[in-house]
């Protein structure tokens, strides 16, 4: 079983043939599944080929001279020079063949004609002793051989009822006995290559022993009944994405580990360097010089987009919904799930490092997105790279940005402010206790976005994946909301407390703060209270160690505010 | 594009390839009769299995039969694998290693599939060591000691190949993204270049150009899509010679008007949704900016030819001043000793004279290393204007710019010429340090290189004061200063001697 894996599901008329993509099965079959994948086997190949190479020798010498020089005489013009050919000891016997062939029907004379072809061959050994051992030797080998090859199941069937292994030859499909989904006492993952390798196995433990299925799988030290999925032959990411699917849905509860789901369901980080090839690879040519159009399907029609939401400094985002492809991509009442889709046009026409650098930059936003896990944080769904731009495929809030809301509606209450404040927090507090701690270095308004079910959301991680040294880097930035030691290239979770500060600024008062500057919200706005006013101008000092330490501890001075209810504790 | 984790990248070498296309020639003309005997044989057996039951002694024919069909069977089987093995012309490629097709198996001592981590060496040995063109074999070299040698070019004359089309560009993208860093040598980075332009005449670069560092670091992610090489601009009158920089919503390009000269072009993307009335006076700022620009002239500026807005783009057209820019000069050469700084800061300060001098005066605002060219006739020259930037700026409500060198009041959004003032205390700072000045802060050269004299120092540290009052009160004001150094300096070498 460790070839081939089918994914059916019976019942719904639904059934899923996984193409075969292994290598030329036909072709490198016994080469590779019987000795370079199998060791054990190693003889057998062997031998077979001795053997082969053993009786060929006759025929090779037949099929490559006499009946070459036989064609040969047929033609006229070097008709005499084929005479004397014939005269010789080959020429006789290929003269004999031609006029067997020539005096009986043409059935029974290529029936006959191929079994004196092969006997004139095998006449090569004399000896009728060896000859007979010989034949029986090989006889045996080869029904070795075919048993070998008819022994490996040639699927896994998943239906409804229950897994079974199916047998299949030239078209005819038999299949074992059925384990029931009941039966399955446990699933395991065997990494093959570090956490990051795409490759292991699957193991399927289930109790009841069927006599055919031990007989195939080798017997481990713990003496499971189980079926094994070698993941190397389920290559395409669809297929395991389905593979992943039907053993959420249909393996009892508690025996499915999170680390299976997570190599079947691998997308961006684990396929993170396929993109590489896939980016680097593609035809050095742009398709499509215009923005994506309404319409246009990404990904063999994946994701469908459905307008531009806007262009920013960094990049295009667009509305999409789940394409027709997938069917997953529909809630359990089948409305369509909403995306936001960001773009970045990646460099083409330059050297391949640049390429790389630019490829990595986007890559590395993703990774990150990929890492974090928060309801506050914009959720990343998928990553691609197509027509030589990057993709981003992430959850859509839908609401509006802190921007938008101050901007149409001014300044807004402390206590609404107290509110949002304590959503911050909770974000803050959660990236910078990752291991290293993620400094989101653009923490403004414009990327904070309210959603219609008052959960504040954190978007564009663009600039917290940039590497430290940005010194000599040009900066593009909402310059209200740098502070200086970023600026100098050494951002500290400290600095997201500052931004956050400037942040409680502009919704305070509608106004952005002066840059590089200590913020007093009081001074613009009277309704903000003294502690507030002390709070946030401590959060915008210059000097970051004259701020707060951590998000926590802003947490912390605000408990003596009526009205604040922190989140994170 | 296909979802499989790996790649697939095709390879035959030409002596295989002929072959291979003889033999196809050849295996029908044995397979048939050959799949004719078995049939017959098949037949045969079974009729003799049927005299056996009956009882008939004709064990010694049946056993002869058996031979015979299994012999049959076998070279049957056998052609099939040779074919197979020939015909198998595919490089697995996935991120953890590489899968050689099989009839290379005995070149890998029969493993075929090698780790990344096994490969020791990729180049390319040309057949012709000296010519430039790049054909040859490329050589693998496994740390287990096998060495596969992969033919790449063959008769290329007679457009035999090892590698179709497309595939070698492929494969040595791979190479290059999968193998170890130090495995995969130059001149392999420089085949898939090669091969990679090889359709495009233009966009080529050199080599030594490629691999300076500076220059790998242009190419950002953008918004929109860069013109590409022989793309034309005002109705075929600018012709887009090749791609210089670009990232985010700006670019530059080297292009070439009315088919003769070279000039630069500056181009800004204005992002569709932004605030309207802020774009427009963006836009307004930055076109009387630009006709400001036109009409300057200094030998020692880069003239700005033309302004114009083409498909909600906008374009500035610069003179092409050809030298390396500072930071490429001291990366290459190391800090530079008091006396040759002093000399350029004469004459970046006399570029500053003039430009505050105008009316109104005009500030740089992108005063940094990159932008100021030692020429071929030795002097300082000053490209590049932040007006550029400055219009994104606006319209976006960020800062753009290299904040290294940017004064504290220009971060707030009020340049000034003192602003550039503070631009240029940096560079110096650049200059004679060969390290950036940490944004916002007094830098003090003589603290890192103690050659530094105390005058030229605190010169630097006056500049690049965060308060305007404490800089140099005008670019005259600094040139004074700069020569009264110089001059000591001069009278001080003097008297020693």
């Amino acid at each position: 079983m460790e070839n081939e894996l089918q994914l059916k599901e019976d019942g719904e008329n639904d059934e899923l043939i996984v193409p075969n993509h292994s290598r030329k099965r036909m072709v490198s079959w016994v080469v590779s599944r019987f000795a370079l994948r199998q060791r054990k086997f190693f003889w057998i190949w062997i031998v077979s080929v001795s053997l082969i190479v053993f009786f060929s020798s006759g025929i090779i010498l037949n099929a490559c001279v006499r009946l070459p020089l036989f064609l040969l005489s047929q033609i006229p013009m070097i008709g005499q020079f084929s005479q004397k050919f014939l005269e010789s000891d080959f020429g006789k016997r290929a003269n004999e063949y031609v006029t067997f062939m020539a005096n009986n029907s043409p059935l029974d004379n290529a029936m006959r004609g191929c079994i004196d072809f092969l006997w004139t061959a095998t006449s090569f050994s004399n000896s009728n002793s060896v000859f007979m051992v010989v034949g029986i030797l090989s006889v045996c080998a080869f029904a070795l051989l075919l048993f070998q090859l008819m022994k490996s199941p040639s699927s896994l069937c998943f239906s409804k009822a229950g897994l079974s292994l199916t047998w299949g030859f030239f078209g005819l499909q038999r299949a074992g006995p059925l384990v029931a989904w009941s039966e399955v006492i446990g699933i395991r993952l065997r990494r093959e290559g570090g956490t990051e390798s795409p490759d292991g196995k699957i193991d399927i433990v289930y109790s009841q022993p069927r006599v055919l299925y031990r007989m195939i799988e080798p017997a481990n030290a713990a003496n499971e009944n189980r079926f094994t999925i070698d993941l190397r032959n389920v290559d395409r990411l669809e297929t395991r994405h389905r593979l992943g699917e039907l053993l959420e849905r249909y393996a009892p509860p508690n025996t499915m580990p999170p680390e299976v789901s997570e190599i079947l369901s691998a997308t961006a980080s684990n396929t993170y360097t396929e993109l590489w090839l896939q980016a680097l690879t593609a035809p050095s040519k742009r398709e499509s010089l215009e923005p994506l159009p309404e319409g246009k399907q990404l990904r063999e029609g994946m994701y469908l987009i459905a307008g531009q939401l806007g262009v920013g400094g960094q990049g295009t985002a667009y509305i999409a919904e789940f394409g027709d492809r997938l069917k997953t991509g529909s809630t359990e009442s089948g409305q369509k799930l909403s995306l936001v889709v960001k773009e970045f046009v990646l460099p083409l026409y330059v050297d391949s490092n640049s390429r790389k650098a630019a490829l990595r930059s986007f890559l590395d936003e993703a990774d990150l997105l990929k890492k974090l896990d928060h309801e506050r944080v914009v959720k990343l769904n998928d990553c691609f790279v197509e027509d030589h731009r990057g993709y981003l495929v992430m959850e859509r809030v839908h609401g509006e940005s802190l921007k938008q809301i101050v901007t149409a509606g001014g300044a807004l209450t402390e206590s609404r402010v107290l509110n949002l404040l304590s959503q911050m927090l909770d974000v803050l507090n959660y990236l910078h206790s990752q291991k290293p701690p993620v400094v989101h270095r653009d923490f403004a308004p414009d990327n904070l976005i309210l959603g219609d079910d008052d959960v504040l959301k954190l978007v564009d991680f663009n600039v917290a994946q940039q590497a430290e040294n940005t010194m000599t880097g040009t900066i593009v930035g909402k310059q209200s909301y740098v502070p200086p030691e970023q600026l100098r290239g050494m951002a500290t979770p400290a600095s997201d407390i500052y931004a956050m500060g400037a942040t409680l600024y502009f919704m305070l008062t509608g106004l952005d703060p002066e840059p590089l500057s200590v913020s007093h919200p009081k001074s613009v706005a009277a309704h903000v209270s003294e502690e507030l006013d002390a709070i946030v101008a401590r959060c915008t000092q210059l000097d970051e160690r004259e701020r707060f330490k951590s998000a926590l501890e802003v947490q912390t001075a605000l408990e003596s505010l009526s009205g604040f209810e922190p989140l994170y504790r | 594009m296909s979802d499989e984790l790996a790649r697939i990248v095709r390879y035959k070498p030409p002596v295989l390839k002929i072959g291979f296309a003889a033999w196809s020639g050849v295996v029908p003309l044995l397979t048939v009769p050959l799949g004719l005997t078995i049939f017959g044989l098949s037949l045969w057996t079974i009729f003799l299995i049927v005299e056996l039951v009956l009882g008939v002694p004709v064990l010694d024919g049946f056993l002869y039969m058996a031979a015979a069909l299994a012999m049959a069977v076998s070279v049957m089987v056998f052609l099939l694998w040779i074919t197979g093995v020939a015909a198998d012309d595919q490089i697995w490629i996935s991120k953890d290693g590489i899968t050689f097709p099989l009839f290379m198996s005995p070149y890998l001592r029969f493993r075929r599939r090698r780790l990344w981590s096994e490969v020791e060496r990729i180049e390319l040995k040309k057949y012709d060591e000296k010519s430039d063109e790049l054909y040859g074999d490329i050589v693998l070299e496994f740390t287990s000691g096998e060495r596969v040698n992969l033919d790449m070019s063959g008769f290329v004359d007679v457009g035999v190949k090892g590698f179709e089309k497309g595939e070698l560009e492929k494969f040595l993208l791979a190479c290059e993204v999968f193998a170890k860093r130090d495995a995969v040598a130059m001149n392999i980075v420089e085949l898939r270049d090669w091969v990679g332009n090889a359709s495009r005449e233009t966009g080529k670069l050199s080599y030594t150009e490629v691999w300076e560092s500076e220059l790998t670091n242009r190419f950002h992610a953008t918004v929109f899509i860069p013109l590409e090489p022989d793309s034309t601009l005002q109705n075929g009158k600018l012709k887009v010679v090749r791609q210089l920089a670009f990232g985010g919503l700006a670019a530059v390009y080297l292009v070439q008007r009315d088919g003769r000269e070279l000039l630069i072009l500056k181009e800004a993307v204005v992002p569709t949704n932004q605030d309207e009335s802020m774009k427009s006076k963006a836009l307004e700022m930055f076109e009387r900016e630009a006709r400001f620009l036109s009409l300057l002239e200094h030998p020692r500026i880069a003239r700005v030819y033309d302004y114009f807005v083409e498909q909600n783009r906008h374009y500035l057209l610069l003179e092409r001043i050809t030298g390396r820019n500072l930071r490429q000069v001291v990366n290459s050469e190391g800090p530079q000793a008091e006396e040759i700084v002093l000399k350029w800061a004469e004459e970046i300060a006399e570029i500053l004279v003039f430009l505050h001098r105008q009316q109104p005066p005009i500030v740089h605002r992108d005063l940094t290393p990159e932008n100021l060219i030692l020429a071929d006739d030795g002097k300082i020259h000053l490209i590049d204007f932040g007006a550029a930037n400055q219009f994104l700026g606006t319209v976006t409500g960020t800062v753009v710019g290299k904040q290294a060198f940017i004064s504290p009041e220009q971060f707030r959004g009020k340049a000034t010429p003192s602003s550039d003032i503070y631009s240029f205390g940096g560079t110096l700072y650049f200059l004679l340090t060969g390290k950036n000045p940490l944004a916002m802060s007094v830098m003090k050269p003589a603290s890192i290189n103690a050659n530094v004299s105390e005058s030229l120092d605190k010169l630097v540290s006056d500049c690049t004061a965060q308060e305007i009052d404490g800089r140099p009160t005008s670019a005259e004001d600094l040139l004074s200063r700069l020569q009264r150094i110089s001059s000591a300096r001069t009278q001080a070498a003097g008297v020693s001697k």
